[in-house]
């Protein structure tokens, strides 16, 4: 399989090797190290990378310059910063010079690839649809074990029948390049498990319920959304606040929506969330 | 929440239903509400982001639902709410609550809308926010639909 070729500009070795070993047994290789701005558009003109991970603070010619002039004779130059520093005037003054993506030191590997991917591969219809409940799935597990309940199963259906809530359902609109949304389900008995456990009380009322689970649709929401604005570009997806259902059999019906299903067996009990987008309009740049 | 919000609601029916075939469309009973609203058997929720967040639920009943699909269907008879009258529920909502985000953006407040979601159960109640919002019904010909705008101005 063919690899995305890096160029690597950073004039730390440190900062140099901490790259490699994120990149190391990926779909990407480090095709060369520069140590400062001028000798990065020496060997992006030598090597012509498919990428280029930029460090910001550099002796000589900095890493803004040097996107600058990057970007100037090669307009498709991909570059992507990586810096100690990512605060709003620096992504302000590296996006005006033509940086595409942010990443900070400590550089995590996954996000790091994550964003490299997304700007090496546009996204398409296929890639998106192919993995949002994945993301969400992601999201509802990694919630409920920082709130220290236990999923023991999670199955995804690509497939599912017409949603129905039976309890209380939170229904989360998303806006963005896809238009979508989001439901969380229970059954009242979960539901009052989960505001007591949440909680940390032995008794709750029904607002305390409603909120709890609100709150937990809107992280879930709001987390698994934030994953995939991290891997797919351009797509600027957001969340509107819950809406609660409550009453049994309610048939929640999304016409033109590719929907999926994803159950979760918590120790509290079923928690089901229904998500799904409709096609999508261009992203452009 | 602020009653002017709901003004770009009233005006999206004034302008979109009359394309649509409807005559008239008045403006009814007006309330503030915290708690949860029954539905009259059809809610279509949908919601904005951006410079106004929120939701808006469209609440009518069966027969009404249906009404509105046969015309916008272009008077084929509509005896119950099946795919085809789901599809164009759903279609109007979105044009309606389409329609506000462009008054929204005529008062330079950006606007973004989602994917409505229809409703449909014998019982239900429903919520479009944890804050107060406001219930207002709309006459259109003879058709009661009731809104509950629950929508705030965002940063």
């Amino acid at each position: 399989m063919k690899k995305y070729r890096v160029l690597v500009v950073d004039d730390s070795p440190f900062g140099q090797r901490i790259v490699e070993n994120a990149l190391m047994n990926s779909e990407f290789e480090i095709c060369g190290f520069a140590g400062d701005g001028l000798e990065g558009i020496e060997k992006y003109a030598k090597l012509q990378p498919d990428i280029v991970t930029m460090d910001i603070t550099m002796p000589g010619m900095d890493g803004i310059n040097c996107s600058r002039e990057l970007v100037s004779r090669w307009e498709d130059a991909k570059i992507v910063m990586v810096s100690s520093m990512k605060d709003d005037s620096l992504i302000l003054q590296g996006k005006a010079n033509g940086i595409r993506a942010f990443v900070q030191k400590p550089v995590d590997g996954g996000e790091l690839l994550a964003v490299l991917t997304s700007l090496v591969q546009p996204v398409t219809q296929e890639s998106f649809l192919g993995q949002y409940a994945d993301k969400y799935a992601k999201s509802l597990t990694e919630v409920l074990k920082q709130l220290g309940i236990q999923t023991q199963a999670v199955s995804i259906d690509d497939n599912p029948l017409p949603f129905v809530v039976n309890g209380i359902g939170i229904v989360i609109g998303i806006t963005g390049a896809y238009q979508g949304r989001l439901i969380l389900d229970m059954d009242l008995a979960t539901a009052v498990a989960f505001a007591k456990t949440s909680m940390a009380q032995m008794e709750v009322t029904q607002s305390d319920i409603q909120y709890s689970v609100s709150e937990l649709a809107n992280i879930i929401a709001g987390n698994g959304t934030s994953k995939l604005n991290r891997q797919f570009e351009g797509l600027d997806l957001r969340v509107t606040p819950p809406s609660i259902l409550v009453g049994e059999s309610i048939s929640v019906i999304s016409p033109k929506l590719k929907m999926a299903s994803v159950t979760a067996e918590t120790t509290l009990g079923l928690m089901m969330i229904n998500v799904g987008f409709t096609g999508g309009r261009r992203i452009g740049r | 929440m602020d009653v002017k919000m709901i003004n770009p609601f009233i005006e999206a029916f004034s302008q979109v239903m009359p394309q649509l075939g409807f005559q008239n469309v008045t403006r009814g009973k007006l309330s503030l509400k915290d708690q949860f609203v029954d539905s009259k058997g059809v809610t279509v929720l949908i919601g904005m982001t951006q410079q106004v967040r929120g939701n808006i639920a469209y609440n009518m009943n069966e027969q009404t639902a249906c009404k509105f699909a046969s015309v916008l269907m272009m008077g084929t008879p509509v005896a119950q709410l099946d795919a085809m009258a789901q599809s164009a529920l759903g279609e109007m909502v979105n044009m309606l609550t389409a329609n506000a985000a462009i008054q929204f953006s005529m008062q330079n407040l950006s606007v973004d809308i989602s994917t409505p979601s229809l409703v449909v159960g014998e019982s239900f109640k429903a919520k479009v926010s944890e804050h107060q919002f406001i219930v207002v019904e709309l006459m259109i010909d003879s058709e009661l639909i009731e809104l509950n705008i629950g929508v705030e101005k965002g940063a």
